[in-house]
């Protein structure tokens, strides 16, 4: 019996140690044998999926492919490893975009071999953290990831690349170092003592201490998510991040965020999470208008993207705030959406930077004569991001405005704003970039090549799969959900 | 699967091929959604047959789970649904094949087939959905292929902006709908329209969410407040524009009310909001055809007027009369702007006022023209005259005298603005150097069918008639409703075939509502004022907030930080003495400290 | 027999002697570092045995418990390690070195009989001893003027310490008659002494041992003489005399009883937070990285009291464990300085593709003193942290990872320069010197301890537990 999901995290380190024995002159070798291992881990991922049993559930216990082992023992930290539901989609995200972004990363020249060193490295990092069942392991992953992101956007980075790298790197683990104090007091105050996640789902604590646990766990993952108004980190690190690392970022950092948020304070602090939902509801509307209207202003590609993300993001913080089935299953569907969806935007931010070496989108102009396959890929995701029905994006937000609505009313109709700004945003880029007539400077940009169809076709392919018939991810997730939505009922 | 099902599927197929592979057909692509769109027409035709056969709805399965309930996908099959596929499929496919002549040299020619096919499959698919997500999509597919069409000529800078007005304002209404739908859902627990009768909800909150759905259907047939997507939408090639106006994106939105019909009349508040929409549309934009001079953009306002016509038939509780005068109004409109289409072809201009005496020179786009004109000033046999008799019937006959006055108001406008039209493009003499020429056969034949049904689809009567059991026509009604129009037809012959003095210089001394017509009543200028330049400051001073506040306070943190380490290590001063001083200080305090002195 | 509990010393003594004979001769001065390695060494394999005794030997002099075992250990590896740094330094290298490897092995010796006293006499000569040891080697480098001047302040401020602790001492005496601490500890549970004056006289002792671990605010000396020091008696004063402290800290005020545990308590845990806090930000703008690096260890003296302040067994375990990791980090980050002989964080511009090797231990060694998992300082951030939480000192543990945030700030500029810079600094790394293959072994111990204890750290800390 091969350990499937220990195989998942350590296949990338085990691939960084390779490349780091390596001479850094063999760049060839470093970027097949990156791809190699990415692609080894996608078809992990996938294998996961086919032998993951969706109807393996029930309130208590929906692990599958458990390990479980002593780490340090007398630290009571165990090595425990589990997928369910609410991770399976996030990890085959991880999988996905890190494949597609490592095939994107063929436009990395210089320090090629660091550079798949740190990213196969943040590779374990974010899947261990979608699968580690141990606070403390979880908050290892957690911290390793910011590590290679550092360096990810620090040396391959445009031109504020160190600012946007120590901002990353210090925001992030301010939020967590209270996660790390939260872990901690959990760990003393249930009994027994533990950092087993699913055990201090269990052990009761009381309300105030809850609520103070709560709040040290949601800072962490504010900050990741981004929640308003810890969001200022996003669009400095995206701007400056280069195009896969961008991926990543949006794609899954994000992500990251928004599970703790449903595998550690909705289950283990379910009365706080009572108290604070209108709360958490409420900083979701913020995120989705605000976003939109910051994100209307932008002049800047990535930055347009980065907001526009804050504004996708507050419909999981408000899918997963009303405490619904259908409003986690609006959450969960969201992220994996927006992985994909937003990773395919900057993929091609990054398809256009390249040729023009800039972002301004007033420099650009009546590109779909010019780049065809180009604007169809654009005009298709834009579409998704601005939540058009039959794409992929509008299910999750409809699922999340569906849970919300009964709870929430008002802020249903306030997220309506965002809605209608969204369209707004993203049909101005598309004005912008796509149409009117052909800027001059835009004459010598070729259309997108082979390489670069290839890491956007699947994205576009699973857009659609999923706006078709979305059941198909919802049935993973639908168990784990139920579940968790079962602690919530009265 | 039905053959139901493939009525959206072929043109969608269509869209596929021509987006990706419709270059290299070149005239093919035409060929093939016209094609498709004739197999759509006759599965359509079976469909009906079906339903005669007593065949209703034929579900799709489960798209997905909301609140643990299946949300099973289907299609509905009833007389409206069967009128409306019939119309679009018929419509569009003249459509089309007039769109192979007027497009024929374009350089996006394929591009074009293909989007007006998506866009005939979503108007397709939106009409057989029977529940609202379902129609939810199409709606939303209808909308962005007009967003497509309408900015088809994207190089010009009004095209691109008119199709980005027309989806964020259709999306305004859209965001109502879902509130409304989902309010609906929460207070009723379904989607489905086939539960409509058996609703059973708190009164108040159900009228709230008849008219947040009304609220979607507002947006997409360009009613007040929301119209004002639909004159800028001109923009568009000119098919594109007959296809809007005619079969498919405004009629969604009264297909959506008569669709909701039953919600609508079981609570009267939001009946009557329907109807006052309308009604204020209908005047608002009649008032302001009368004066414009851009011969689409006349068009454009009647449709706004006539939708609203229907609105109010509906609202005054004449289903069968708003959807009668939806087929009716299908058939002319279309006929009317595919021979503005084809003037515009010819002369290429679209200012009324260059124009004049055409007649003579595209015999069959006049007469058409005509045909057409006559059909929406409601002059009998033509088909708008019937159409419009009925709703003027069911206002009056269901006690609305206000809302009966506004509507036989509007049809003066109506039959005034048609005429100085057709005077003023048609007849007279040149106003300018005018090239004009016949349009080739593969444009004149649609218009000439067209007409055909422009002048005697009137006779077939309202297809919903037998189910909802409207009023038998009054003589007296069809009396004043024709002595309405033609007073308006006399009315534009004076002032502008015989240019009498009087009625001249009636309109010089208005001088004022002129220029307040001739600006639309500076809706647009209000907009702009009260809500553009407002939300775009607001995303402006957001993003300055978001910098120097938020992201200000972040880097606050930092910089104070920063600040107390240079201040701080001016302490590490390097001389021994303040070093020992500190060292003594500091045993003296702890002992202080310790012993709380 | 209780001598062969002094076993390793005398071996130290025996070497230390060799070496200053050694030192004559032109021909084994050449030797006198690894004869001091071994020595070390050999002292280090001694240890086991030499432990296996009862609790009070030597007179009642000396205490042969863990806590001795366990900093005698940690002091002769991080002396043997200062030995590989001090092979590598140039400086030391071109001047006369044989006594200079004489007095590393005495301070090591005086150090050791430290940790393991229980007599407040024992302990002052030992102190003391260490004092003068360190003088002298701050101020090594004749030659080099902030070498001196950083020699004479350490002197004058150690100086006017030692003489406050020493006062402190006498009135202990004065008011137990006895100067063995268990005797003592005995006396304030039973009988009635003067208080205020009990407490006054502490107060002194700790102010001479908080010197040693350079705790805010008695630190003041320690940057200076930490950037006027040779780089490795930098790193040499960074661990074995705070090492040294934080054992005699462990010893005289964990004896006392209940009342004043509680007060010793909260005494240390607003001295950790000045300490940490303070630390910190005036690294935040020190240009200098080995000026950087003693104020952070000033903030990790501040960590290490934390673990102190908790005043439980966990606490302990974790101070033994965060010094055991602290010694490898600290020394691996001035073992880099050692090799690169850069001192200016400007001059590590481009350092990563130079030499990678020199900057990936940096990186590796900042990062867990950042506390950063996978990293052995993070591991043993959380067991301190964990003691605070335990003892419920939730304000202290905010603020101390607060504290980790801003010192991951100072420990990234280094980083950043060597990784993130586009511009490079000529220079040689100095490969030159003989015995740089030593400094290249300490600096690769060094990168594995600080990763493989982070991995798995009770593999070498079986004792290391969470206890309830």
């Amino acid at each position: 019996m091969i350990p499937i999901l220990s195989t998942l995290i350590f296949l990338p380190l085990l691939g960084a140690i390779i490349i780091f024995c390596l001479p850094p002159r063999l760049e060839k070798s470093i970027r097949f044998l990156s791809l190699l291992v990415t692609g080894v881990v996608l078809a992990v991922s996938v294998c996961l999926v086919m032998h993951f049993d969706p109807a393996v559930g029930g309130a208590s216990n929906s692990m599958q492919f458990v390990e479980y082992h002593p780490w340090l023992h007398n630290l009571h930290i165990w090595y425990f490893l589990g997928v369910d539901g609410l991770s399976l989609p996030l990890v085959f995200l991880t999988a996905l975009l890190g494949f597609l972004a490592c095939l994107s990363s063929y436009e990395i020249k210089e320090r090629v071999k660091e550079y798949f060193i740190f990213y196969l490295l943040l590779m374990t990092g974010m899947i261990g953290t979608f699968l580690a069942l141990d606070l403390v392991l979880f908050y290892i992953f957690w911290e390793i990831v910011l590590i290679p992101m550092y360096f990810l956007i620090g040396i391959w980075g445009g031109p504020r690349r160190e600012y946007a790298a120590v901002k990353f790197f210090l925001y992030t683990l301010a939020g967590s170092v209270l996660m790390l104090l939260g872990i901690l007091t959990a760990y003393f105050l249930s009994t027994p003592h533990t950092f087993n996640m699913l055990q201090l789902g269990l052990s009761g604590f009381d309300l105030r201490w809850q609520i103070i646990l709560f709040l040290a766990f949601f800072l962490a993952f504010a900050v990741k998510v981004p929640v308003f108004p810890f969001h200022t980190w996003l669009p400095d690190a995206h701007v400056e991040a280069p195009t896969p690392v961008s991926v990543l970022l949006a794609g899954v950092l994000l992500k990251m965020g928004g599970y703790g948020l449903l595998r550690v304070c909705f289950p283990i602090f379910k009365a706080a999470a009572f108290v604070l939902a209108p709360v958490l509801a409420m900083l979701g509307v913020v995120n989705i208008v605000y976003g939109a209207w910051v994100a209307f202003a932008q002049t800047d590609f990535k930055k347009m993207v980065a907001y526009s993300s804050v504004s996708h993001m507050g419909f999981v913080l408000l899918g997963a705030a009303s405490l619904t089935v259908t409003g986690f299953n609006g959450a969960l569907l969201g992220m994996f959406n927006h992985g994909i969806i937003t990773g395919g935007m900057f993929l091609l931010v990054g398809v256009l930077y390249t040729r023009a070496h800039t972002r301004e989108l007033n420099r650009f102009g009546g590109l779909t004569n010019s780049m065809p396959f180009y604007a169809f890929c654009l005009t298709f995701l834009s579409l998704a991001s601005l939540g058009l029905p039959g794409l992929s994006g509008f299910v999750g937000e409809f699922l999340s405005l569906v849970g919300a609505f009964k709870p929430y009313p008002w802020l249903v109709v306030a997220a309506g704003i965002g809605l209608v700004m969204t369209v707004g945003y993203f049909l101005s880029m598309i004005g912008r970039v796509l149409l009117g007539a052909l800027n001059p400077k835009c004459v010598p940009y070729v259309d997108m090549n082979t390489r670069e169809l290839v890491t956007i076709v699947p994205l576009m392919a699973i857009v659609l799969i999923v706006g078709f018939y979305p059941q198909s991810v919802l049935n993973f997730q639908q168990e784990a959900m139920q579940g968790l939505a079962h602690l919530f009922k009265l | 699967m039905h053959i139901a099902h493939y009525i959206p599927l072929f043109p969608f197929l269509a869209f596929v091929i021509n987006i990706f592979v419709g270059r290299r057909l070149k005239i093919g692509s035409a060929y093939l959604a016209v094609g498709t769109c004739v197999l759509s027409f006759l599965c359509s035709l079976k469909v009906w047959q079906g339903f005669l056969q007593g065949e209703r709805s034929y579900s799709l399965g489960t798209w997905l789970l909301i609140q643990g309930k299946p949300l099973d996908f289907g299609i509905i099959v009833d007389p409206l649904t069967i009128m409306m596929l019939l119309i679009v499929s018929f419509i569009g496919t003249f459509i089309l094949i007039y769109s192979i002549g007027y497009m024929h040299d374009d350089p996006r020619f394929s591009r074009y087939f293909a989007y007006i096919s998506l866009f005939m499959a979503s108007m397709l698919g939106l009409v057989l959905a029977d529940n609202f997500i379902l129609l939810l999509i199409f709606w939303e597919g209808v909308g962005l292929c007009s967003y497509f069409l309408i900015a088809f000529w994207h190089e010009r800078p009004a095209a691109a902006k008119a199709g980005i007005k027309a989806f964020v304002t259709t999306r305004i209404g859209d965001t109502g709908f879902l509130v409304g739908m989902l309010l609906l859902f929460f207070t009723t627990g379904t989607f489905h329209f086939s539960d409509f009768q058996f609703l059973r909800g708190p009164e108040p909150v159900l009228t709230l969410a008849a008219i947040l759905i009304f609220a979607g259907a507002i947006g997409k047939s360009a009613q007040f407040p929301l119209h004002v997507w639909l004159p800028d939408a001109m923009e568009g090639p000119t098919p594109i524009s007959a296809l809007i106006h005619a079969a498919t994106m405004v009629a969604a939105g009264v297909y959506l009310v008569a669709r909701c019909f039953p919600l609508f009349a079981a609570h009267p508040a939001a009946l009557q909001t329907v109807a006052v929409i309308g009604g204020i549309s209908a005047l608002m934009a009649a008032t302001i055809a009368v004066v414009n001079n851009d011969i689409k953009r006349v068009l454009a306002y009647s449709t706004i007027s006539q939708l609203g016509l229907m609105m109010l038939g509906l609202g005054v509780g004449g289903l069968s009369a708003g959807t009668f005068h939806l087929m009716t109004h299908a058939f002319f409109k279309a006929l009317l702007f595919l021979c503005a289409g084809s003037i515009i072809h010819a002369v290429g201009i679209q200012d009324i006022r260059q124009m004049g005496g055409l007649f003579s020179k595209m015999k069959v786009t006049s007469v058409t023209f005509c045909i057409g004109a006559l059909a929406l000033a409601g002059v009998p046999p033509f088909a708008g005259f019937w159409s419009k008799d009925e709703i003027l019937l069911t206002a009056w006959n269901n006690h609305h005298p206000v809302l009966f006055a506004v509507a036989l108001l509007t049809s003066l406008l109506t039959s005034f603005y048609m005429a100085r039209l057709i005077f003023l493009v048609l007849f007279g003499k040149p106003r300018s150097e005018l090239h004009a020429h016949e349009s080739p056969a593969v444009m004149t034949i649609p218009l000439v069918v067209l007409s055909v049904f422009a002048a005697l689809a009137g006779f077939i009567g309202s297809p919903l008639k037998e189910a909802t059991g409207a009023y038998e026509g009054s003589q007296v009604m069809m009396l004043a409703s024709t002595m309405v129009s033609l007073t308006g037809l006399g009315l534009a012959y004076l002032i502008y075939i015989r240019q009498m003095a009087l009625p001249q210089s009636l309109l010089m001394s208005c001088q004022g509502l002129k220029q307040l017509l001739l600006n639309k009543y500076y809706i647009d200028e209000i907009y702009e004022v009260v809500l553009v330049k407002p939300i775009l400051r607001l995303c402006q001073g957001s993003f300055s907030f978001d910098m120097k506040i938020v992201d200000g306070l972040v880097n606050g943190v930092a910089n104070v930080t920063q600040f107390c380490s240079g201040v701080l290590r001016r302490t590490q001063t390097g001389l021994v003495q303040n070093y020992l001083l500190v060292q003594v200080f500091g045993v003296v305090l702890l002992i202080m400290w310790l012993l709380k002195i | 027999m209780t001598i062969q509990f002094l076993f390793p010393e005398l071996l130290l003594v025996f070497f230390a002697v060799a070496v200053l004979f050694g030192s004559v001769s032109n021909f084994f001065k050449k030797f006198t570092p690894v004869v001091a390695a071994l020595g070390l060494l050999g002292a280090l394999l001694l240890l086991p045995a030499a432990s296996q005794s009862s609790t009070a030997v030597f007179f009642h002099l000396l205490e042969a418990d863990t806590i001795s075992a366990f900093f005698r250990t940690l002091i002769l590896i991080g002396s043997a390690l200062i030995v590989f740094l001090s092979m590598g330094e140039p400086q030391i290298q071109e001047q006369d070195r044989g006594e200079f490897y004489f007095f590393i092995l005495t301070l090591a010796i005086s150090m050791m009989i430290a940790v393991s006293s229980r007599n407040l006499l024992m302990i002052y000569i030992a102190l003391e001893t260490v004092s003068i040891i360190s003088y002298i080697l701050v101020g090594y480098l004749k030659q080099d003027a902030f070498s001196s001047e950083a020699g004479l302040k350490y002197f004058l401020f150690g100086a006017l310490s030692t003489g406050i602790m020493l006062y402190g001492i006498s009135l202990l005496y004065g008011l137990f008659g006895t100067l063995d601490l268990p005797t003592m500890a005995a006396a304030v549970k039973q009988e009635h002494i003067y208080f205020p004056i009990f407490i006054l006289s502490m107060v002194f002792v700790l102010a001479g041992l908080a010197f040693k671990c350079s705790l805010v605010p008695f630190h003041m000396a320690a940057p200076d003489a930490y950037q006027g020091a040779p780089t490795p008696i930098s790193a040499f004063l960074s661990i074995g005399p705070k090492a040294m402290g934080f054992a005699l800290l462990l010893r005289v005020f964990l004896g006392t009883p209940t009342p004043l545990i509680a007060k010793w308590s909260a005494l240390a845990q607003w001295l950790a937070i000045i300490t940490m806090t303070l630390g910190n930000i005036i690294a935040l703008k020190q240009t200098n990285v080995k000026r950087l690096l003693a104020y952070s260890s000033i903030a990790h003296a501040g960590f290490m009291l934390m673990a102190l302040a908790a005043v439980n067994a966990s606490g302990i375990k974790a101070l033994l464990f965060y010094l055991f990791i602290y010694v490898f980090m600290n020394v691996g980050a001035f073992g880099c300085v050692v090799l690169t002989q850069r001192q200016e964080v400007a001059q590590y511009a481009g350092l990563s593709r130079q030499y990678p090797f020199a900057a990936f231990v940096m990186s590796i060694s900042l990062l867990s003193l950042a506390g950063l998992p996978p990293l052995a300082g993070f591991m043993a951030k959380f067991v301190v942290i964990a003691a605070a939480i335990q003892a419920k000192l939730y304000l202290l543990a905010i603020i101390a990872v607060l504290n980790s945030v801003i010192a991951l700030f100072y420990y990234l500029r280094i980083i950043k320069a060597m990784y993130l810079s586009k511009t490079e600094i000529g220079g040689q790394l100095n490969s030159t010197v003989p015995h740089s293959r030593a400094l290249i072994l300490a600096l690769t111990l060094t990168l594995l301890v600080n990763i493989l204890l982070g991995l798995w750290p009770q593999g070498l800390m079986p004792w290391l537990s969470l206890s309830p």
